[in-house]
């Protein structure tokens, strides 16, 4: 599925005191099954720029085009796009609400008025798609779970709708390293099973040079830049200038090469860097 | 959601801004007292043209106060309606059962005009009043009361903490909302008995997180060794200055002018 976002220009609260714009003529164009990951400092319009996408904002001007079809057109059935462009908010556990996680889960599917027994069978593959099990998980009450399997049950009930485009908005915040590993393993079990497209909002550099094909970098509401994660991380000096980083690995490869080392500069992941260092070494073992 | 304007503070440095909040305080008091003593149009100039000083002395637009009432339309209509019909007189047009006379034509005007100048005049107070400057002048107002047993303190501590809270919740119920709108929830359409049960899905998260943060809340001020008004200090002294002698001379003008309106016109 394929998204296409033109001149994108909100204002929050527009003719009031307090007017301000979240977003500046937005340009971006995802084409089906690609992985993108959104980054950008507090501010900058991440979370805004991604309610657009599934039409939960209204643009103040511009247009967003799902699958060929412009959201605020006319006889738009928003409510089956919102089922196409799943968006799972950040903290997501904090909408649980049902007595039962299956009941929880069951919420999407139900609101789209599917059978009874499509319901349940779209539920139990959702919680195992996040790595629960379903007959363990489904009676329990979603407030006795621990953070980690809240937030798990709050994902399952955005993919019991089957999205054909996941948004998550900053999914690993406050999990401890294990539930976030977990978490993303998750996520690329899932695109590669269901072959969705998927957009990933986070903080953390390293995770979305481990993860993402494409990046895109917000900053004071317009998009800066999009492109490669080794065309993104490239540019070291204008993504701090932002208030953003680069993974901590690729900033050692950056360092080692400041101090005359024949390393590459373009390094993203921990595995790349060891066979780099290798090859450096054995370089000047043969020197 | 966001379009509640009642209750929202908006920061400037106007000389209305610069008034001891006690001053606003007791100013909306007298001025709400006024608005029921007086009994004609006529009379109505007065906070009128108290309204419209204080306005453009605030640099808050009157159109943004305005925009306040949009969410109390219904109740003004409903009172203007309800004095339409129900009150006796000369009749001026027959609607079936029901008949439109002239005095309560004029009545329900009056009454309807009453209620605008009432929120205009009220939230002229939190407009130009931060919650911590108005909490602090209800605090002093009511310290006298302390010798009696009134917990001026912690009365004024509850509000502040409650004021604080309303964007937080607002904010909250937003995101709450969005996200269950993400899943297909409905809460625009339906009648009202579906339309209150689509609230559940809304309202039990609210309800989890407004107590988890007064849970987080109570328990940073117990960090923090706070335990009530006893010896407390503050950084900011309440001090009255000139211009709240000022207003205090303009608005007894204003009131003087009311009242003896009542027994001129």
């Amino acid at each position: 599925m394929s998204i296409v976002v033109k001149n994108l220009t909100h204002v929050y609260m527009p003719g009031t005191p307090f007017e301000s714009v979240a977003l500046k003529d937005v340009n971006w164009e995802i084409a089906d099954g690609e992985f993108w990951g959104l980054i950008g400092h507090t501010g900058s319009g991440k979370s805004t720029l991604i309610q657009h996408l599934n039409g939960l904002l209204k643009p103040t001007s511009g247009e967003i085009i799902v699958n060929g079809v412009n959201l605020h057109s006319k006889g738009v059935n928003i409510k089956s796009i919102r089922q196409k462009v799943g968006l799972v908010f950040q903290y997501p556990e904090h909408q649980l609400f049902e007595e039962t996680v299956e009941k929880d889960v069951a919420f999407g599917p139900r609101n789209m008025n599917l059978p009874e027994d499509q319901v349940e069978k779209r539920v139990r593959e959702a919680l195992e798609l996040v790595g629960l099990n379903y007959e363990e998980v489904k009676d329990k009450s979603p407030f006795e779970l621990s953070g980690g399997q809240m937030r798990r049950v709050a994902i399952a009930g955005v993919l019991a709708m089957n999205p054909e485009v996941l948004i998550l908005d900053e999914p690993t915040a406050g999990l401890d390293p294990r539930g976030r590993d977990e978490i993303l393993d998750e996520i690329v079990t899932l695109r590669k099973r269901r072959r969705i497209t998927v957009i990933l909002v986070s903080h953390s550099m390293e995770d979305i040079a481990k993860l993402v094909d494409k990046i895109a970098v917000m900053h004071r509401g317009k998009m800066i830049k999009s492109g490669t994660p080794r065309e993104i991380f490239g540019d070291y000096k204008g993504l701090t200038a932002m208030g953003l980083g680069i993974p901590q690995i690729t900033e050692l490869m950056l360092r080692l090469r400041e101090k005359g080392k024949n390393v590459a500069g373009d390094i993203l992941t921990v595995e790349e860097a060891r066979d780099e260092i290798l090859k450096a070494i054995r370089r000047k073992g043969s020197a | 959601m966001r379009e509640i304007t009642i209750g929202q503070y908006i920061p400037g440095n106007s000389i209305i801004h610069r008034l001891d909040p006690r001053t606003k305080i007791i100013i909306t008091l007298v001025y709400m007292i006024l608005l029921f003593v007086l009994d004609n149009f006529k009379g109505y100039l007065f906070p009128v043209g108290f309204i419209l000083l204080a306005s453009v002395l605030s640099g808050i637009s009157l159109r943004y106060m305005i925009k306040g009432l949009r969410p109390l339309i219904f109740i003004i209509a409903l009172t203007f309606i309800l004095n339409i019909f129900m009150i006796k007189g000369r009749i001026l047009y027959e609607i079936g059962p029901f008949d439109i006379t002239y005095e309560g034509l004029y009545q329900g005007s009056f009454m309807a005009i009453r209620l605008v100048l009432l929120i205009v005049g009220t939230s002229l107070l939190t407009l130009t009043t931060s919650p911590i400057a108005l909490t602090d002048g209800i605090e002093r107002l009511l310290s006298p009361a302390k010798r009696i047993g009134v917990p001026a303190h912690e009365l004024a501590m509850m509000m502040t903490i409650a004021l604080r809270f309303i964007p937080t919740l607002l904010e909250e119920t937003d995101k709450i909302m969005k996200a269950q709108m993400a899943r297909g929830a409905d809460f625009e359409s339906g009648n009202m008995i579906r339309r209150a049960k689509n609230l559940v899905p809304l309202l039990v998260p609210l309800f989890i997180s407004a107590f988890r943060r007064a849970d987080d809340l109570a328990m940073a001020m117990e960090a923090r060794c706070y335990r009530g008004g006893e010896n407390r200090t503050r950084m900011k002294e309440l001090r009255m200055s000139k211009i709240d002698f000022v207003t205090y001379i303009v608005f007894i003008i204003i009131v003087l002018g009311g009242i003896a309106s009542r027994f001129i016109w």
